[in-house]
């Protein structure tokens, strides 16, 4: 029997290997001739990942209404977190190097625009992650804060668009995916409420 | 085939050079895939033995040259910047001989306006010409008078030693006042034109890559603010120079245009 625990510490450690193989790359050389920009563009891919994956938590859960799953989502949406923090210091301190070069990179530069409000409306969701947040904040606003995931991916998603050259059909699979999730998402909390009124 | 005697080039920037290791391992040759170690992983199938450019259009001696007669050509060092309009900029040393040589050999008509090169088409030795990333074959073009610049070379070595496939052999331009895209790798043909032709760059996105792709510091690329650039392998951001900073030698080949609209 698989319990809600096992779930949170397989999500808790499964989401850090990946950032714990690029650091272990890192270290031994195998990043190739440029590792910075190896770090910049694989931690970017971990954020993305995981921040489309702790959206499908809930999909997966209403698809195969099994409850365990859900106690995944907020292990999924920290790490998310994280990998975007690493992505943003990365750029910041070893793409950029110096705060006027960044500064004049982000008010240019409309990808750049978009993934530090993708970051910026991530931040108070990682920040109210713990049980004491949201005891603090009441579940309804809690719940309504952390529809920002919704606008943060669509941000997200465009950043990376806006970068890639080669790879926007993998992008255009991700927004096709989330707005699947998102409609999903819409569908169920109507009839929902349908059900509820009746 | 190393080319023969190499005399100290003129032009020659001091700054410190960029590892071989980085120069050969980091590379954009989108026939071989567009990843940087797609090159060196891909480039040793490209067959360079025998190797010939045939020259036509408005020239008075078109023909085949084959790549003995171009190595024989005195050459000489030329110690450039690389800068790629991706915003990441290497100083390498390549041998070669001006591209001048070549032209003043087949003597171009009064008619002939623009060079053409284009790079080998060959899917069965370049796995992504088996895609459509980009118009197969890759071209590139240069204005009469930037052929004629006694800065622009073709390069036939770098690092002492002939060019490694994944940079281009046995022959490729080098423009070093122009973001790397111009300066095309592995060519095969090379016509003589009046008209301007379109780069293969600049008919997948016309808005990113334009004709003359001069190293600008205000024009903006989409994706890449131009302003400052990445000196690989550690040689940390820094302001990028108008023409790359050729200026000096290459700003009068533009007097009276408009380099915003002309990038």
């Amino acid at each position: 029997m698989i319990s809600p625990r096992l779930v949170r510490c397989l999500a808790w450690t499964g989401s850090a290997l990946p950032g714990l193989l690029i650091l272990g790359r890192w270290q031994v050389g195998l990043l190739g001739v440029v590792p910075t920009e190896a770090l910049l563009h694989q931690t970017g891919r971990l954020a993305l990942f995981f921040l489309m994956a702790s959206l499908a938590v809930g999909f997966l859960h209403f698809l195969s209404g099994w409850n365990p799953i859900v106690a995944a989502r907020r292990p999924l949406g920290v790490w998310c977190f994280l990998y975007a923090l690493a992505h943003l210091l990365i750029w910041l301190i070893l793409d950029q190097g110096h705060p006027a070069f960044a500064w004049a990179e982000a008010r240019m530069m409309r990808h750049v625009q978009l993934g530090l409000a993708a970051f910026l409306l991530l931040a108070p969701l990682a920040l109210s992650s713990s049980d004491r947040a949201l005891r603090w904040l009441t579940h309804p606003v809690w719940r309504r804060l952390h529809l920002l995931v919704w606008p943060a991916a669509a941000l997200a998603l465009g950043h990376a668009w806006a970068v890639s050259r080669f790879e926007n059909p993998r992008v255009m699979v991700m927004a096709a995916l989330l707005v699947m999730l998102a409609m999903s998402r819409i569908g169920w909390t109507l009839a929902h409420r349908l059900r509820n009124t009746r | 085939l190393l080319p023969r005697a190499v005399a100290a080039g003129r032009f020659s920037t001091d700054e410190p050079v960029t590892d071989p290791a980085v120069a050969t391992g980091y590379c954009n040759f989108f026939e071989f895939g567009p990843a940087k170690d797609d090159p060196p992983q891909l480039a040793h199938a490209m067959r360079t033995d025998p190797w010939s450019v045939a020259v036509s259009g408005e020239v008075e001696r078109p023909g085949n040259l084959p790549l003995e007669t171009l190595l024989s050509f005195p050459q000489e060092d030329r110690i450039y910047r690389l800068r790629c309009v991706e915003a990441w900029s290497m100083v390498i040393p390549w041998t070669g001989f001006p591209l001048s040589a070549l032209l003043d050999l087949v003597q171009p008509t009064a008619a002939a306006r623009y060079v053409e090169f284009e790079t080998l088409f060959a899917p069965d030795q370049m796995p992504n010409q088996r895609t459509n990333a980009l118009d197969w074959p890759y071209r590139e073009a240069l204005r009469l008078d930037e052929a004629m610049h006694p800065l622009t070379i073709l390069a036939t070595g770098m690092y002492g030693e002939p060019l490694p496939n994944q940079n281009g052999a046995p022959l490729r331009l080098v423009v070093p006042w122009k973001y790397g895209f111009k300066s095309i790798k592995s060519i095969v043909a090379i016509r003589l034109l009046r008209e301007r032709p379109v780069g293969s760059w600049q008919a997948r996105a016309p808005r990113e890559y334009g004709f003359f792709a001069n190293v600008n510091p205000d024009v903006r690329h989409p994706r890449w603010h131009q302003a400052t650039e990445r000196r690989l392998q550690d040689g940390g951001r820094i302001r990028t120079e108008m023409f790359n900073g050729y200026g000096d030698e290459v700003a009068h080949l533009y007097s009276g245009m408009d380099l915003n609209e002309h990038y």
